[in-house]
């Protein structure tokens, strides 16, 4: 595949990656927009699955009426980029013609994508998202980062299986690490 | 930008994806062409490279008049992910208004700056989609260097026409091309 003739390649853009999924042309697949590219995703396991039922059951309760907590559904992050984040909270609104483009929070849950996920920091973070977490399922902990810049975020520390976090938004809404990664 | 970092795996994307944008306007404004799953942009043609393609399109289409088809800057449905629009195909004759060729007798890229692409990514596109042969006119080089033999790799043939010289498509060894005609 041919990434040798890179310097000129036009990046797909998010309207037109839009429009073929409307026509159903990735209907058999599993794909994101990311930087211009499409880029299967990663078949999910049982923790997979299991850490982002959990962190449903923790959010979504606490958050309603305040935020609203999507479970891997597109973001619109970018001109060339979308996204399914495990778990996106976004602002309250209407989000029936258009995807959400801007979030209080991004979590993925990484048991083999964690390399991609740590890439895929630069792209929440130049989107603006404030607060991006990596479950770490392998690592058994979750990785916060904050401070987000044209590079990446600035910031990052992580959480182990004892301990426990807020999202900065919404501090009262206390995750333990342990309930997420049995 | 490159997310190559990222792409263990990249979702080629298709021709027939490709095509449907094409046929939703998205890329009006643009000069691109969809090579090995990826958008191109398609560099500037300057005044040499014009001239050389109304050469050709001048020389190629009296004598292959109801023989082949030539076609000038059109796209070539060369394979399940590539649509170049090469500077000049000879196609059969058949009608192709709902579908783009997808073979040819020849192929034909005039390279000015484009040089690398047409002898890499280009060259084994054609070569792939079993295009029997292909010609770059080298304008820097004033010379046309023919390939032949297509297979899984690229071509297995090259070899260099110069100025004085002069070549036929092998598919019509009648229509005799003067290099110099083309390269002023």
């Amino acid at each position: 595949m041919a990434m040798a003739m890179s310097e000129a390649i036009r990046p797909l853009k998010r309207k037109e990656y839009d429009r073929l999924v409307a026509l159903g042309a990735f209907v058999d697949e599993k794909l994101e927009l990311l930087e211009g590219q499409l880029v299967p995703m990663s078949p999910i396991g049982p923790p997979h699955s299991s850490a982002v039922d959990e962190l449903a059951e923790l959010l979504l309760p606490a958050l309603l009426g305040r935020a609203r907590v999507r479970i891997q559904s597109p973001f619109a992050v970018l001109d060339s980029s979308e996204p399914e984040p495990d778990v996106a909270v976004v602002p309250r609104g209407d989000y029936h013609t258009e995807h959400p483009s801007q979030a209080h929070l991004i979590v993925e849950v990484a048991e083999s994508s964690l390399q991609r996920d740590r890439e895929k920091q630069r792209i929440y973070a130049q989107a603006g998202v404030p607060e991006y977490w990596i479950v770490n399922v392998a690592g058994r902990c979750i990785e916060v980062y904050t401070d987000p810049g044209p590079e990446g975020y600035a910031t990052q520390q992580a959480v182990d299986c004892d301990g426990s976090l807020a999202p900065r938004a919404f501090p009262d809404v206390v995750v333990e690490v342990r309930r997420i990664l049995r | 930008m490159a997310m190559s970092s990222l792409s263990p795996e990249i979702r080629p994307l298709r021709r027939q994806e490709y095509d449907q944008l094409v046929e939703l306007g998205v890329f009006e404004d643009e000069r691109i062409e969809l090579l090995e799953g990826q958008l191109v942009q398609m560099s500037p043609i300057g005044p040499p490279h014009t001239g050389a393609v109304q050469e050709l399109n001048m020389l190629l289409v009296p004598p292959l008049v109801g023989r082949a088809i030539v076609r000038i800057q059109s796209p070539f449905a060369a394979l399940d992910t590539s649509e170049p629009e090469p500077d000049v195909v000879i196609v059969p004759t058949g009608d192709y208004h709902r579908v783009h060729p997808s073979e040819a007798c020849l192929i034909i890229e005039v390279a000015q700056s484009s040089l690398r692409l047409d002898r890499g990514q280009k060259q084994r596109i054609y070569a792939q989609a079993g295009v029997p042969e292909y010609w770059i006119v080298n304008v820097p080089d004033r010379c046309i260097e023919v390939y032949t033999d297509p297979g899984h790799e690229g071509y297995a043939n090259c070899h260099v026409v110069a100025h004085e010289g002069s070549v036929a498509p092998r598919a019509f060894p009648d229509v005799l091309v003067e290099v110099s005609r083309i390269l002023r």
